[in-house]
């Protein structure tokens, strides 16, 4: 499945950088495209390996480099005003040969947060392919400014989009851990997540195609009316055999395969989700088992995959696998589609809704100078 | 001469075995009555097409490639239904091009539950019955339930519609290997080979009588040419090679179709009285026969099927109300 990633703001941006990083030392280069849209040179210039001529600064007469200091309506009016400028860039593009587009950004800023659901309301009405929504959840010590933003933000995300996999920044924050390790391991979980989920159907040589392939309209057919996504990965260490073992070995049946696979997919659906919610409420889902060829159980992927039908609300439950010739772990991706009890999103919304009371209606203080200006005498 | 329609994944691979370069595909073309010519046509939504080698290029087709972008349907007839509405210009093309001479009758493969051949066979049945005038008999393949409700459920509500046009229908249940133990990539292999075995030993004429106007399961085996007892053929035949649940659904006679050295096999009457005994139907036999064979090959069809989908029943969603959109609704809107 080709994707453009579009990363905005400082954390979108950084999530891009790591996409086209790992895509390019990945063994099927080039699934991910990458873009970057920022209001501040600086977030631009801090990233890595995105190329110079695939950052997109914005809003430069307006804020003149400098970002828009967590103030999303302002995000989402520069967006809005340079949307032309933005879809332009993203027409140069090879967008006839996608299946998607991702639009990354963390929801508690200014720029991504704002811009985020501009950019995919625009990207549906321009183009057929779906468009998915990555979002970043500020930590709840983030404060209130932050979580107000978050909601607002996430109101016009999720019916400007095909579907929103929501990411929780303090789902994953570890004691004694510095700020930039904490977002950087976070980052990265949520690449290799969505890496496994989009490199799976790409075919490689003839010797690595899988048996029960996730081809990319089946990723598209689990996210389809999907609201709400999350994705639990796990992974188990296996023991790779050498040439001479495997020569010499008794040749036995191996029992424990298939179990592996069951107890990971377990594992990932149930304590490792990017967004933790309640998975039994979920509507669709998706299995990708990766891993080395000889440990892919046929019996262990349908036994899963059964499993999650029997649990979740819905019954569209997809699987297949992904044969990884030198890895030495067996993982599990599964992709929850259409949650609808996620507590963490519903505190967040109880939390911004008490603030937004907090704050009152914001005085219009324009008008009323305007009026104000009005009734004195002209000069 | 035989001429195949294959539609999604299940039915190319079918047609592929057809067009087997190999010893084993070379002898059977050879000896069988059926299976000298073959023409064939494979239409996916899917790029794995790409890798049947064995059929012709010019046989085969990628439809949907600006709509599935050669990623299949993923389980979406309402999208298999669409591809093929849009694109049927071009698969017929391919059916026309390789049945320039007029066939004797046109199958239709397919194996239902997936979206390309559940939501396009309909369609283009619809549309040989128009541009040919010829007898179109289906080979339709159901899901193992182990494929997931998806699969089921697709197979249930889409069922009727698939065959409504066909003037007859194979059936085989996928399911019936997975009880049997198999996973269900490996029975999709078995099962192609049962077909293709069975549409290469039978002839025209016979299967046009058998399975016309009515659904019917089929089995194939091979049994050495030793000495056998008929009744012994059909009570492996019924336990272990026939593709269809046929326990507790009802249907009209049992026809025995035996290829091979006839000298060898023996007591057609006490098999008659056996069948009539256990299952209260009928059986007819069809002998062909050939003296230097050391094989019996054996075709079983019972037809006059009836509930095919029954065991289909879709399991219910659910619902789950979200509270998420009424704080939702409290937030003020961003612009």
């Amino acid at each position: 499945m080709k994707v453009l990633v579009i990363g905005l703001g400082q954390a979108g941006g950084k999530i891009a950088d790591m996409f086209l990083a790992d895509d390019r030392k990945s063994n099927v280069p080039h699934t991910f495209e990458t873009l970057v849209i920022n209001t501040a040179v600086s977030d631009l210039m801090g990233l890595q390996y995105i190329p110079q001529e695939d950052r997109v600064l914005i809003g430069e007469t307006a804020v003149k480099g400098h970002g828009v200091g967590a103030d999303n309506r302002k995000g989402a009016e520069i967006a809005e005003d340079e949307v032309e400028v933005i879809l332009n860039r993203i027409s140069k593009t090879n967008v006839s040969s996608l299946d998607a587009f991702f639009v990354v950004a963390a929801l508690g800023g200014g720029t991504g947060s704002g811009a985020i659901s501009v950019i995919t309301k625009h990207l549906k009405r321009v183009y057929d392919e779906p468009v998915y929504a990555i979002a970043i959840l500020p930590a709840e010590n983030e404060g209130d400014i932050y979580t107000l933003n978050t909601a607002r933000s996430l109101k016009a995300l999720l019916p400007s989009c095909d579907a929103t996999i929501i990411v929780d920044n303090g789902a994953f924050l570890r004691s004694g851990e510095s700020v930039k390790e904490a977002y950087d391991r976070i980052n990265a979980e949520v690449v290799k997540r969505i890496g496994i989920l989009c490199r799976s159907g790409e075919i490689r040589s003839r010797k690595q195609v899988g048996e029960m392939v996730v081809d990319a309209s089946e990723v598209i057919n689990t996210f389809r009316g999907g609201n709400i996504c999350s994705i639990g990965y796990a992974s188990e260490a296996v023991k790779r055999e050498g040439f001479f073992t495997r020569l010499f070995k008794r040749r036995q049946y191996e029992i424990g395969k298939a179990s592996r696979i069951l107890s990971v997919s377990k594992r990932a659906v149930k304590g490792r989700l990017l967004l933790p919610c309640d998975y039994k409420s979920a509507n669709k889902a998706l299995i990708i088992v990766a891993g080395p060829p000889d440990q892919l159980d046929r019996k262990g992927i349908e036994k899963a995959r059964e499993w999650l039908e029997g649990t979740i609300s819905g019954t569209e439950v997809r699987g297949g696998d992904y044969p990884l010739g030198a890895s030495g772990y067996v993982g599990c991706v599964v992709l929850l589609a259409g949650v609808t009890n996620a507590p963490r999103v519903k505190h967040m919304l109880e939390r911004a809704r008490s603030v937004q009371e907090k704050v009152g209606v914001e005085p219009e203080k324009e008008r009323d100078l305007d009026s104000i200006l009005g009734e004195i005498d002209n000069l | 001469m035989l001429s195949l329609v294959g539609v999604g994944g299940a039915g190319c691979k079918i047609v592929e075995l057809f067009f087997r370069k190999d010893l084993v595909g070379s002898i059977i073309s050879k000896i069988s009555p059926g299976g000298r010519y073959v023409r064939g046509v494979a239409i996916d939504t899917s790029e794995s097409i790409k890798e049947l080698k064995n059929i012709p290029a010019e046989n085969m087709v990628l439809i949907g490639s600006s709509r599935a972008k050669g990623h299949g349907t993923g389980g979406s007839v309402e999208l298999g239904r669409k591809i093929m509405k849009e694109e049927l210009e071009l698969a017929m093309s391919a059916v026309r091009k390789a049945n320039i001479e007029k066939p004797e009758m046109i199958f239709l493969i397919v194996g239902i539950g997936g979206g390309t051949g559940t939501g396009g066979a309909p369609i283009i049945a619809e549309r040989i019955k128009i541009t040919h005038n010829v007898p179109l008999l289906g080979v339709v393949i159901l899901p193992a339930r182990s494929e997931g409700a998806l699969y089921t459920k697709n197979t249930f509500e889409n069922f009727d519609k698939v065959i409504e046009l066909l003037d007859g229908v194979m059936v085989l249940d996928n399911n019936m290997l997975a009880n049997r133990g198999e996973d269900f990539i490996a029975s999709y292999r078995i099962l192609d080979k049962v077909v293709f075995n069975f549409l290469s030993m039978i002839n025209a004429g016979d299967i046009l009588r058998l399975v016309g106007n009515n659904i019917s399961a089929i089995g194939f085996m091979r049994v050495k040419a030793e000495h056998v007892a008929i009744k012994d053929i059909l009570d492996r035949a019924i336990r272990n090679h026939l593709y269809f649940d046929i326990e507790g659904k009802e249907f009209e006679k049992f026809n025995l179709i035996i290829y091979g050295n006839l000298g060898e096999v023996y007591g057609q009457s006490f098999a008659k009285n056996w069948i009539k005994e256990k299952y209260g139907v009928e059986v007819d036999y069809i002998f062909m026969d050939d003296k230097g064979s050391k094989y019996l090959n054996i075709g079983l069809i019972i037809t006059g099927l009836k509930d095919i989908t029954k065991g289909f029943e879709i399991k219910e969603d659910k619902k789950t109300m979200s509270d998420l959109d009424d704080l939702l609704g409290d937030i003020k809107p961003l612009f």
